[in-house]
């Protein structure tokens, strides 16, 4: 019943199948102050009934804004760690540095039900504010968010709406097979990255269409990668939940529109 | 698969840590994989009795295996395997990397046995390794790799 009336609600294009097999939504931040080592270990211990495994990551430097480059540079000198907390069936995780919070959910088997971004966001909403809670009762200050991050990953495989790469115009209208001498034969691999302004917003949407083969199962799939990273005005929750839901829309929208009307159908478009 | 232990050797290796999950190789950073997938997958081609001593066809998990392993080990550094098949239904890879080598050998019942070979003088004991891969048989075989390669 839940589920119709969130349903009902949907005005983005959502589809039946979508090949989405991760999501992740977080934000990025200026350093934490006074954050050291040991406070992976104090948060995890709040946590670890929900998220019993923890794996040590090297850092992600992704450092998209200028304020956030100069404050990974100054505080440099710190351990590189990035922390993994994985819940009892792997199928989400939350990622901890000391300028990045992200929550990642993942399909694991081929049959396993698409969490839907409605799903996802309270269970996030509550992560981040118990890692808040978390600084808070430690003395640490609160994270003065300077991005927040919506990605989907979604893996098309071969035989899935394409056999070569010369059906890529089949799956991306914006790519075509043609060249001025018709010299050269079809491409046997190819990939492709495009970076789009966001309007009304400040950020960026980001997609990448990568040949790749699945470590799981060896499968041939291309890896098509949405990232919309936008910037908040402030802090505070409202802005920063609802610039995340700016970024969501954008990451829904933009694979739409990158995508085919052929697959579409194949995906099952609903709305 | 430990991916924690594989994300650190790819740091080695100089790509970038991510903050997304799932994990691909990419076919460009390693243009030899396709090619290797290619001729893993081709295997399920060959009659029973490929071999005139009555083999077996080459079993698809195996065949599954040897392709998991071959995505998983995928760096640029790494030559093209030989791939072949097996007596008894399985697959084998091997590589050459100057004196050095490394066969893994993917059974039906999921074993990999590998040999490793140290140096060129097959006749001293030393020279020689040989033994099954029981945990986790992509980390111990990227190990092994890596040694060829000499990076560790």
């Amino acid at each position: 019943m839940l589920e119709k009336v969130v349903a009902a609600k949907r005005t983005l294009p959502d589809f039946e199948n979508p090949p989405a097999v991760e999501t992740l939504m977080g934000f990025h931040f200026s350093p934490i102050e006074k954050w050291q080592g040991p406070y992976f270990g104090l948060f995890w211990s709040r946590i670890k009934k929900d998220y019993p495994r923890v794996e040590l990551q090297p850092p992600v430097v992704a450092a998209p804004t200028a304020e956030l480059a100069l404050a990974q540079f100054q505080s440099r000198v710190e351990l590189p760690v990035r922390c993994w907390f994985f819940n009892e069936d792997e199928t989400r995780l939350i990622q901890v540095q000391n300028n990045l919070f992200l929550h990642n959910w993942r399909k694991v088997g081929p049959t396993d039900k698409y969490l839907h971004y409605d799903d996802l966001r309270p269970l996030f909403e509550k992560e981040w504010q118990g890692f808040r809670k978390f600084l808070e009762d430690e003395g640490l200050v609160t994270p003065a968010v300077q991005l927040c991050e919506v990605t989907y990953v979604n893996h098309i495989d071969r035989g899935s709406g394409w056999e070569t790469f010369a059906d890529l115009s089949e799956l991306f209208p914006n790519w075509s097979p043609k060249t001025s001498e018709n010299y050269l034969p079809s491409p046997e691999l190819v990939a492709m990255n495009a970076s789009y302004a966001l309007k009304g917003v400040e950020g960026r949407l980001q997609i990448s269409a990568q040949p790749a083969v699945r470590q799981t199962d060896a499968k041939e799939t291309i890896q098509l990668t949405v990232t919309v990273r936008c910037k908040p005005s402030s802090s505070s929750n409202e802005e920063i939940y609802r610039c995340l839901d700016e970024a969501r829309k954008w990451v829904v929208l933009g694979f739409t529109d990158f995508t085919s009307p052929k697959m579409h159908k194949i995906w099952g478009r609903k709305i | 698969m430990s991916y924690a232990v594989l994300e650190r050797t790819r740091q080695q290796l100089g790509e970038p840590a991510q903050n997304q999950w799932s994990k691909v190789t990419s076919l460009f950073a390693a243009p030899w994989v396709l090619d290797a997938l290619d001729r893993i997958a081709g295997l399920a081609r060959l009659p029973r009795n490929w071999d005139g001593y009555g083999s077996p066809r080459i079993d698809p998990g195996a065949i599954a295996a040897a392709r998991r392993f071959v995505a998983s080990v995928a760096f640029e550094s790494l030559p093209l395997p030989n791939v072949s098949p097996v007596l008894g239904g399985s697959v084998g890879l091997q590589w050459r990397y100057g004196e050095k080598e490394l066969e893994f050998t993917f059974h039906p019942n999921g074993e990999v046995e590998f040999l490793r070979v140290l140096g060129a003088d097959l006749d001293r004991d030393e020279n020689m390794e040989t033994g099954t891969l029981r945990h986790e048989p992509e980390m111990a075989g990227l190990k092994f790799l890596l040694w060829m390669t000499g990076c560790r």
